[in-house]
């Protein structure tokens, strides 16, 4: 049984007196522990698609199941109680709140899912130990450099073990060498969590690290291959 | 989300913007401070005049006195005598019923003159001879007269503000003799004068300050008083040798006091002596009316406090409004990383809460602080001002301060709760871009 399972799924907006349509019936299935890279041009679509996946923002038509869960009958409070156990994000400006440490951004998802302070603080510090962040678990966001910030922002989305990772754009403000950095390391969690990864990208990096790249243009699922066959 | 993790969040985002919180908290201090001070005043100047009241009269006695206005309960007593005492006597409500019977007249001592209430008493035995200051009561039957503090205050020269400093000029007073009576005086037709006799007395005591029912006025017996009230009727009998002498006037009281059995007792006999067609006061009564008219000075004051209250109320909801402006991203984030709609109106909520709380709980503080200050330098003004100190010019109580916390919490919560639901609406995808 797949973990995403998505059926026909549109959505559209409006434009002045009309309604454009972005998403034009997409149909996707991803095996748990897989990772998936949705490229293509800008304006394709593939940021809605990952954003009406996440249930951040409804579908207009579809079906849409995760983990067995049907997101399209849930309302806001329910999709927020499904984020928080299922779903873990990765954005290309970390979206980090700048008041708070690294260590309490991470544990920040911990405290909205009702985790004891002690425990919810071993469990973000051994996640920032894994990410390579141990020796920067009480610095700022402005203190820490965009490699690093992305990190912190990889273990708030682990931070509370959910089944499924969507990345948009994760190493779209990165240089190429901290890019290639980045992408090992979620590779590196995907094999070892065995979480699934469902990454949004334009950039031709990640072609080497997943194990499916599906292309969108236009609304639609153009093409899908396998990176390493 | 756990309480102790929302008060963390609540604390640091009020911390993180302390210049505005402490802004928008000074609103709430002032409104709160002001009802709390307008409040604590009224209490104190409740228990002063309650206080005040119970000493000067008995809580379990009603006073009766003649109703010249026209009665609820049908015929109006417009005079007082015998036959009332034996009607009052008679309900069986009282433990005792003493007629009252005044001698309103001159008094002259050497160069002073002023004028008096001589109570007439038969039986010294209701006099509590601890609220004597020095001397002693008259003899029974006698002309001897024993007088309040005041006008012993009055005899020896002293202004109503002033304070004896040397209680042993008291003692000057006793044995004095004084001139009683008198007072009016005519030219009749052959041009002679006709004046109101006048009687020699002699002062044997002086009632303490403490007993304020006598402070303006005196006590003697009951002969003497009748001859004064004598020597009165004479008097109009000579000026006016046509009308007949109104001799009833010896018969009639001024008041009588009627001594319930039982306080509980006190509303239900009040009610029946108005039925009765009398005009009555009570210490009882006098409390109701003092908390009745305080409670309209309460009102009043209290809202123009109110005023500045719901000011500050519309600082708190301007500030969580501006709040979800400046902090749009991180209501994104909370969303987007589980955060659900009920715990971004907990936040916001809770910040307004805790706004206000903490504005009411600081006013609390300060109220008390203020109240210390009053109440010290209020007792040393008073003592010189009138002669005696009011300890507690403002009281704060219990249900003041719940009162005001928990007011605060609902001005919090009611100005919160509508940004933090236009929070809760916040847009994620807009949010986090």
């Amino acid at each position: 049984m797949p973990i995403i399972a998505c059926n026909n799924i549109c959505k559209s907006f409006p434009m002045g007196k009309e309604r454009v349509d972005i998403l034009k019936g997409i149909s996707l299935s991803v095996e748990a522990g897989e990772f998936v890279a949705i490229i293509g041009e800008s304006g394709s679509g593939k940021s809605t698609f990952l954003n009406v996946l996440s249930g951040i923002m409804p579908t207009d038509k579809g079906e849409m199941v995760i983990a067995g869960e049907h997101l399209e009958v849930m309302d806001e409070n329910q999709l927020a109680l499904f984020r928080r156990q299922y779903l873990g994000f990765i954005f290309q400006s970390y979206n980090l709140l700048t008041q708070l440490s690294a260590l309490e951004n991470v544990e920040l998802p911990l405290i909205f899912a009702g985790v004891p302070k002690q425990k919810r603080r071993e469990q973000a510090k051994r996640m920032l130990e894994k990410v390579g962040l141990a020796d920067r678990m009480d610095h700022l966001p402005s203190e820490l450099s965009g490699g690093q910030q992305q990190r912190v922002a990889i273990a708030r989305a682990l931070v509370n073990n959910p089944q499924v990772i969507l990345a948009d754009e994760p190493t779209g403000n990165l240089d190429s060498k901290t890019s290639i950095e980045i992408l090992e390391l979620l590779k590196q969690l995907n094999s070892e969590e065995g979480t699934t990864f469902v990454v949004v990208t334009h950039s031709h990096v990640v072609y080497d690290y997943a194990d499916r790249l599906i292309e969108m243009k236009d609304g639609l699922l153009v093409t899908e291959g396998k990176t390493k066959e | 989300m756990k309480l102790l993790d929302l008060i963390e969040i609540i604390w640091r985002n009020m911390w993180k913007r302390r210049t505005r919180t402490i802004f928008t908290m000074v609103g709430v201090i002032v409104g709160c401070l002001s009802i709390f001070m307008i409040i604590s005043i009224t209490n104190g100047f409740e228990q002063y005049l309650t206080t005040s009241m119970q000493e000067m009269m008995d809580t379990s006695v009603i006073q009766v006195y003649p109703n010249y206005q026209s009665s609820e309960g049908g015929e109006a007593r417009t005079e007082l005598t015998d036959e009332d005492v034996t009607k009052l006597e008679e309900l069986g409500l009282f433990l005792k019923v003493t007629p009252k019977q005044y001698a309103h007249t001159l008094v002259q001592m050497q160069q002073l003159e002023t004028y008096i209430s001589i109570l007439a008493v038969d039986d010294y035995s209701s006099i509590d001879e601890n609220k004597i200051q020095i001397g002693r009561l008259p003899n029974t039957g006698t002309r001897e007269i024993i007088i309040g503090y005041e006008m012993a205050k009055e005899l020896l020269g002293y202004s109503w503000d002033q304070k004896i400093t040397d209680q042993s000029e008291l003692e000057n007073l006793i044995g004095q003799k004084i001139k009683v009576g008198g007072g009016s005086s005519m030219i009749d037709d052959k041009g002679n004068k006709i004046s109101m006799k006048k009687f020699s007395t002699v002062i044997v005591g002086v009632f303490s300050s403490q007993a304020k029912e006598h402070a303006y006025g005196a006590v003697s017996s009951s002969k003497f008083v009748k001859t004064l009230l004598r020597s009165e009727i004479d008097y109009y009998a000579t000026i006016n040798p046509e009308e007949k002498p109104d001799m009833s006037r010896l018969k009639k009281y001024d008041s009588i006091d009627a001594k319930v059995t039982d306080v509980s007792l006190l509303a239900d006999a009040e009610s029946q002596l108005k039925e009765m067609g009398y005009q009555i006061s009570s210490a009882k009564e006098f409390e109701q009316q003092t908390k009745l008219m305080l409670l309209g000075v309460n009102t009043v004051l209290g809202a123009l406090a109110g005023i500045s209250l719901f000011v500050s109320a519309l600082g708190i909801t301007n500030t969580m409004d501006m709040a979800i402006y400046e902090r749009n991203k991180e209501i994104g984030i909370i969303k987007v990383i589980g955060g659900s709609v009920n715990d971004v109106i907990k936040i916001f909520v809770g910040e307004a809460c805790a706004i206000s709380l903490l504005g009411g709980s600081i006013a609390i503080v300060l109220g008390f602080i203020f109240t210390f200050i009053l109440n010290v330098v209020g007792e040393s003004i008073t003592a010189d001002l009138l002669g005696q100190s009011i300890t507690q010019i403002a009281i704060p109580t219990v249900t003041l301060v719940t009162g005001i916390l928990i007011f605060c919490f609902v001005v919090g919560f009611l100005a919160g709760i509508i940004p933090a639901k236009k929070a809760a609406k916040t847009d994620i995808i807009t949010a986090i871009k």
